[in-house]
């Protein structure tokens, strides 16, 4: 089977991966921004070559696409969903996995996917308010109290400011910086500015995981749950980043997610899926996410949408999958998903490191250009893997970081204590060869960091039950003013 | 000894000011007379106390560190280097030299080994916990080896790190408690990086049972252990030497009330409130002078008359150092209120000798216990009995919270240590 994979990172490679280890015989090409060394490597090894052109323009993508005649093509990241690459393709008759422009408006819209919640009463739902105009976000966001101030698109998972106001004496200090993320994400998307460029949004607290799901448009095969860790640095502290790593298992759960939260969220992702392709008239077939949280207010609760894998996410799940991956993106592809099952390794589970240069992600300059070497033979004897992610082979075939996290190191075994040693054991082999430093996470993965998720859970879940008992799931009452009666918009500040 | 804070915002925007403020208001319990916030301004760290600090420089730093300075001796508190300056949490002759090292370590590659490798020298048990700024921006706040004071580490949303000597200062601030630095655990924080490194063995670090007994706030946790839990526990541990019955007990405010609660709940006799203070709260022991102790005492004893009078009542405090505290109690439980017994139990051994690492300043020639038998002491305070755990009872507390202390004031060398 000839099959061409559109995108250049890790979340590429991991697909790479599982392409390759089908059992049919496989000649993978792939459409890359630039010369990404695993996944050129994957490609060569099966026959294949790596492209390099623009992925995000849907006549190039389908230029390389013509020259190969693959059978099956892969759209990794959502970027070119958005531009419509998959719609390009499939309109020359290729058989495509990823969503169409259409579909991929729920990710690329952060307005769409809660309109989407809310019009269809579909539980999770976090109160919003969206803007396009400067002048009214500004005065909104003098009353607003506990809320995120976020692009109302998607941008890479940039430009999200948590901002928890429940100190009145801090209160002044939050308000201004609420106005000045506001007014920053008005000046960094101007170009959008048709559009909604701002959402503020209710903030709620808890565990966050990720529900990921394959589909044909009617049929959807869950995958297992994963945790991903947006937090730059050790112990969740610093900037949003695109995941410093994830872990998955045993089974479909993780260690803090019960059952029932599980088959909660599932009722979630097929509901939206549901809803999604009535609203804009297109079949869904691709990868979609949900980014959760368990909350004391609803229990499993969006954050937002992929409209794709998410990345370190589906890395976590390559070592544990034991179905013929290709074959479930392919049967996705022509709608004959029905009945398909998806076999994974119960008894393992797995975690995920990336390793980035320093200065990523807020000085993504002074981290890009620094030569890196790894020692894969050493990674391999661990039993682990090594995805290559931002880092480019420059003409002299050294490798060189592009700014973003460089590599992911993806190992499983039969509970976190071992995969986390072998994790730990296995980050040591990447260097850099200029002295330049590279960080990771120690803590992904650590029996530390899962008692304080556990620990987590556990009180959310205790909220969660007493609103459910008080029949008050989803509400929140802000403030009592005299004369005026409650306040339920959570959005607002009692103070102002 | 006193408290510190350290703050770095990650992103820009935040009026630092407010969070020094109200972090430090949050560790002013821990002693000191003035506040001192250090930050950085083009390619320097200026330092200067919080009333008159550059509200806007602050703001534009992004990094602070502040900390509550002892009147008496703060040259040995602060240190001022080349590109650098370095705050700890009690005087200490070895912070310039500790300040230098860590100066160096920083200008190297990779500061956080180099720094790991610089901090091991110094185990000793004199050596202060520190936070040190550069005009470069970076952040390092080390747990001295032995352990002594405790540190924490806290964030808020994707925005701040904030490490402080007690986790109060942190909720207080909105941020959450992510990490308890370990005996010879540090943090080096930047913009482009954070990393936690470990310098020594933690399993020779102990802390001062001061800390649990005194000093931390009932709503802090410390290492892991809930203060107020802690101090409950060893209340209940009084039962055991209370040996005449009581109709009523009470706890001298506000240390001494977790331990007066746990001591009710062991012996099934009603706890009460006894006390109303007059002014803003103040540490009594943390007093210079006599005259200063005695005017702190007074203004926070002014009794419920119907809870004691005519009661036989158990009267519970934490410690007793030179016993002006218990003494104006008995007075004026005694002879204004009219209790018809009284009987002091303290929540800790007898305090005998002063602390060897300056971390509990306390003279040993005041110490009442380290000069008096106990016949003296109860004619002296004019109670009919009195009793303080023993060192027994630590070691039980010590063990059922898997805690190492350091009891030298008590003539404990080592408490614990099943950690």
């Amino acid at each position: 089977m000839r099959v061409l994979l559109v995108g250049s990172g890790a979340r590429e490679h991991a697909l790479a991966k599982l392409i390759v280890s089908s059992q049919n015989a496989v000649e993978l090409h792939v459409a890359a921004d630039y010369v990404n060394p695993g996944l050129k490597r994957e490609a060569e090894r099966s026959g294949g070559r790596l492209f390099a052109v623009d992925t995000n323009v849907p006549r190039a993508v389908a230029g390389v696409a013509e020259e190969v005649s693959p059978d099956l093509v892969v759209v990794g990241p959502e970027e070119p969903q958005f531009r419509g690459v998959a719609d390009a393709l499939r309109e020359r008759g290729f058989s495509v996995f990823g969503a169409s422009r259409a579909c991929s408006e729920v990710e690329r819209s952060k307005v769409f996917g809660r309109y989407l919640m809310w019009k269809h009463g579909i539980p999770g739902r976090l109160h919003f308010m969206a803007f396009r105009s400067l002048s009214e976000a500004e005065e909104f966001v003098k009353y607003a109290g506990d809320v995120v101030v976020k692009p109302a698109r998607q941008v890479g998972g940039k430009g999200v400011r948590v901002i928890r106001d429940t100190k009145a004496f801090l209160s002044e200090t939050k308000q201004q910086v609420k106005s000045g993320s506001v007014l920053r994400t008005f000046e960094e998307l101007r170009s959008l500015a048709e559009d909604y460029v701002v959402l503020v949004e209710q903030r709620v607290e808890g565990v966050e995981y990720t529900a990921q799901a394959i589909t044909d448009g009617s049929y959807v095969l869950p995958l297992p749950l994963v945790q991903d860790y947006p937090h730059a640095y050790e112990l969740d502290l610093g900037y949003e980043t695109g995941g410093m790593g994830c872990i998955s298992g045993p089974g479909y759960l993780l260690p803090f997610i019960t059952r029932d939260e599980y088959e909660a969220t599932e009722k979630i992702v097929g509901r939206v899926l549901e809803k999604l392709q009535e609203e804009v008239g297109d079949r869904y077939a691709g990868a979609f996410a949900g980014q959760m949280m368990l909350t004391g207010l609803w229990g499993p609760t969006v954050i937002e949408f992929y409209s794709r894998f998410g990345d370190p996410e589906i890395a976590c799940l390559m070592p544990r999958v034991e179905s013929d991956f290709l074959e479930l993106l392919d049967r996705a592809a022509r709608s004959a998903l029905a009945g398909a099952k998806l076999r994974v390794s119960e008894d393992t589970v797995s975690v995920v490191k990336a390793i980035a240069p320093a200065g990523y992600p807020a000085f993504k300059k002074e981290a890009s250009g620094h030569p890196v070497v790894v020692d894969e033979g050493r990674i391999r004897e661990l039993g682990c893997h090594l995805l290559y992610a931002s880092v480019e082979q420059g003409i002299d075939g050294m490798m060189y970081t592009k700014g973003s996290r460089a590599f992911e190191i993806v190992c499983a075994a039969e509970d976190y204590e071992r995969a986390y040693r072998l994790a730990e054991a296995a980050v040591s082999y990447v260097k850099s060869l200029d002295g330049w430093p590279l960080y990771y996470r120690s803590d992904i993965g650590s029996r530390q960091l899962l008692e304080a998720r556990r620990r987590e859970a556990e009180r959310v879940r205790t909220v969660h039950a007493s609103k459910q008992a008080r029949g008050t799931l989803g509400e929140t009452f802000t403030v009592w003013m005299p004369g005026r009666g409650i306040v339920a918009n959570p959005l607002l500040s009692p103070l102002r | 000894m006193t408290g510190i804070l350290s703050i770095l915002a990650f992103e820009p925007g935040w009026e630092l000011h407010r969070f020094v403020s109200y972090g430090l208001e949050a560790l002013s319990h821990r002693g000191g007379s003035r506040r001192l916030v250090c930050w950085r301004r083009s390619e320097r760290v200026l330092c200067g106390d919080l009333e008159s600090a550059d509200v806007r420089g602050l703001a534009e730093s992004g990094t602070a560190i502040a900390a509550w300075l002892d009147g008496r001796r703060f040259d040995g508190q602060v240190i001022e280097g080349e590109n650098a300056v370095t705050l700890s949490d009690r005087p200490s002759g070895l912070l310039s030299e500790i300040a230098r090292d860590v100066e160096r370590a920083l200008s190297t590659d990779r500061p956080y080994a180099k720094l790991e490798e610089e901090l091991r020298a110094y185990e000793d048990t004199s050596v202060p916990s520190f936070a040190t700024l550069t005009s470069g921006g970076e952040l390092v706040v080390w747990r001295t080896n032995s352990g002594l004071t405790p540190l924490s580490i806290g964030g808020y949303g994707f925005d701040m790190a904030i490490t402080s000597s007690e986790t109060s200062a942190i909720e207080m601030l909105d941020a959450d408690v992510r990490r308890h630095l370990m005996p010879g655990e540090g943090v080096y924080m930047s913009r482009r990086q954070v990393r936690l490194f470990r310098s020594g063995a933690s399993e020779s670090g102990r802390l001062c049972l001061f800390e649990l007994l005194y000093t931390a706030r009932h709503d802090s946790t410390v290492d892991g252990i809930s203060v107020y839990e802690f101090r409950r526990e060893l209340g209940r541990r009084l039962g055991r030497y209370l040996e005449s019955p009581v109709d009523v007990v009470t706890g001298v405010p506000e240390t001494a009330l977790p331990y007066a609660v746990g001591l009710s709940q062991a012996v099934g006799v009603p706890f009460e409130l006894g006390f109303v203070g007059t002014a803003r709260r103040e540490r009594s022991m943390m007093k210079e002078s006599t005259r200063e102790r005695l005017i702190a005492v007074h203004l926070k004893l002014n009794p419920i008359r119907r809870v004691f009078a005519g009661k036989r009542v158990a009267v519970v405090d934490d410690s007793m150092v030179t016993g002006a505290t218990l003494k104006t109690v008995a007075q004026l439980l005694r002879y204004r209120v009219g209790a018809r017994e009284l009987h002091v139990l303290l929540a800790s051994p007898k305090l005998v000798s002063s602390c060897p690492y300056g971390v509990v300043g306390l003279d040993p020639d005041s110490m009442i216990s380290a000069h008096l038998d106990v016949s003296q002491i109860e004619k002296y305070l004019d109670v009919d009995s009195l009793a303080w755990l023993r060192e027994e009872d630590v070691e039980f507390a010590a063990r059922t919270f898997h805690a190492r202390f350091c009891g030298a004031c008590f003539g404990i060398d080592s408490l614990g240590g099943d950690r």
